[in-house]
């Protein structure tokens, strides 16, 4: 089944790939965003089946564009996934208590990626 | 008359009498010297950076040195006569004072020893955190009051802090770029955006290996840093070793018969008190090092042997050996027995290094021996019960 998945993370190597990785290997649609502030938008705009979200991001970071995602009764269902470099345990801890779906680990294996996503969200 | 009794008085010889001069000298050289040591003693007491204080048996303050006032932002004669736990913890706002489980309330009325890590409140309110020993007093056979020492550790908590941000600044930093490269190799590999050629093929293998290769040697380097830090801690419960070693087994049996290689375990049952997440993470490290080591066809054995103080586990396998004088040096960090291995093999060179830092927290021991005829053997020695490890840097609690 296609779904539809928004990637917002400013780096634009990580976009591409991620992006290519979901479109070549899974046939998803790709939607993506280099900022919390655009990644906003955009998923208000294109109603994503789930949200692929970057952690350390200038201005808006990843929590605090989670958080405005949830604000947002447009927005506030849609699944999202962290995908970050932090991976202490106080850091892990710390996206834990946010309540995303789930946290997915950078550098990311891009022939696995989908089958990760759909792992978490029980997609086929 | 008068005269006479002065002319007496004059004349009297004073009693020098061996015995009495003596004696005299001796008191007197006792009593130099004891007002020496106590001289030498206060100089000690005032020049210590420690706060220490005197506690009596019944737990109320009888001395303060001046670094214990300094400390405590107190003077050193208002806290003569308080109760101890009082002086430590008894200036903590309402909502921040401690319960019945307070280690210090505990120990000081209950006049055992004890030590540890705790915020110590200074009368003004604020709080700094503070390392202390509180150590009971015993004159034959009586107890008779404790001495309780203690010091300001703000700055190695902000120091541990600083280094976990950079570790984490930097684990960031390293793992950011390479997930482009990583990604871009791994989907130019699968051939799913093109076909190239053969040696266009093999490069992008090889840079492919090498960026995966990274990517565990930066796992690696945190995990070791983590571990011997104590900001990766244990959680010991009562753990079965039998269903580690199946767990560990079955997570290497993929790779095990991509190398050809057999993986066994006999059935002895063993319980210990363990971390079982890190032990599964040793006897993996010690599996996979067996399995890139080991000729296809060979055998991978693990036993256990439970013993009067705990169980020795044992990785056996049929490789091609380790020198007699690299046993000890390949626990070490970066170490392979091959300068070559890392590359040909992979390895970080942290993998045995991090088992031994595990065991060792588990009160245990890990060491390499070669087999008669061929291969290594790895023992690791576990106790039933673990004795608590000294608190490391950074962490808390007792």
């Amino acid at each position: 089944m296609a779904h539809k998945v928004l990637i917002i993370d400013d780096d634009d190597d990580i976009r591409e790939v991620a992006a290519l990785s979901l479109e070549s290997v899974a046939g998803w649609e790709v939607v993506s965003a280099n900022s919390g502030a655009q990644g906003l938008a955009r998923a208000i705009e294109h109603q994503p089946d789930a949200i692929l979200l970057d952690v350390m991001m200038p201005g808006m970071d990843g929590p605090a564009t989670f958080r405005e995602l949830r604000k947002n009764p447009a927005t506030a269902r849609i699944p999202v996934l962290l995908l970050t470099a932090k991976v202490q345990s106080s850091d892990q801890k710390r996206f834990a208590d946010l309540g995303v779906d789930a946290v997915l680990f950078k550098p990311f294996d891009p022939l696995t990626l989908p089958k990760q996503i759909s792992a978490v969200l029980g997609w086929k | 008359m008068l005269l006479s009794i002065q002319l007496m008085l004059r004349n009297r010889a004073p009693d020098t009498s061996p015995s009495s001069l003596g004696e005299m000298l001796e008191r007197s050289h006792k009593r130099g010297r004891a007002e020496e040591l106590y001289r030498q003693q206060e100089i000690l007491l005032d020049s210590v950076a420690d706060g220490i204080c005197g506690v009596d048996r019944h737990g109320l303050v009888s001395f303060a040195n001046p670094a214990a006032a300094r400390l405590l932002g107190a003077a050193a004669s208002g806290m003569t006569g308080k109760p101890v736990h009082e002086l430590l913890h008894g200036s903590a706002a309402p909502g921040s004072q401690c319960g019945e489980e307070c280690p210090l309330r505990r120990a000081a009325g209950n006049r055992i020893a004890s030590t540890g890590e705790e915020a110590i409140f200074r009368t003004d309110g604020s709080s700094f955190p503070a390392e202390y020993f509180l150590t009971p007093i015993v004159d034959q056979g009586r107890f008779s009051g404790s001495v309780l020492s203690f010091r300001d550790i703000s700055q190695r908590y902000a120091l541990d802090r600083l280094k976990d941000e950079f570790i984490s600044t930097v684990s960031h930093e390293l793992r950011t770029p390479l997930t482009s490269i990583r990604g871009a190799l791994g989907l130019l590999s699968s051939g799913i955006l093109g076909t190239m050629n053969d040696k266009a093929a093999n490069l992008l293998r090889i840079a492919l290996t090498n960026s995966d290769r990274l990517v565990r040697l930066i796992n690696d380097i945190l995990d070791l840093e983590r571990i011997q830090s104590g900001r990766k801690p244990l959680t010991f419960r009562p753990v079965q070793l039998g269903e580690i070693v199946r767990q560990a087994i079955d997570g290497m049996q993929p790779i095990a018969e991509t190398a050809g290689v057999q993986l066994t375990h006999d059935t002895t049952q063993a319980e210990i008190d363990a971390d079982p997440d890190r032990l599964l993470q040793v006897l993996t490290n010690l599996l996979s090092n067996a399995i890139k080591f080991s000729p296809s066809s060979s055998t991978i054995s693990v036993m256990l042997r439970p013993g009067s103080g705990g169980v020795t586990l044992s990785v056996i396998d049929q490789g091609r050996g380790i020198p007699a004088d690299k046993l000890e040096s390949i626990f070490g960090r970066f170490q392979q027995v091959d300068a070559s291995d890392s590359h040909k093999k992979g390895g970080s060179g942290l993998g045995l290094a991090i088992c031994r830092t595990i065991v060792l927290q588990h009160s245990g021991r890990i060491w390499a021996e070669r087999n008669p005829l061929h291969g290594s053997t790895f023992r690791v020695f576990l106790p039933y019960k673990p004795v608590p490890a000294e608190t490391p840097e950074g962490a808390t609690g007792n």
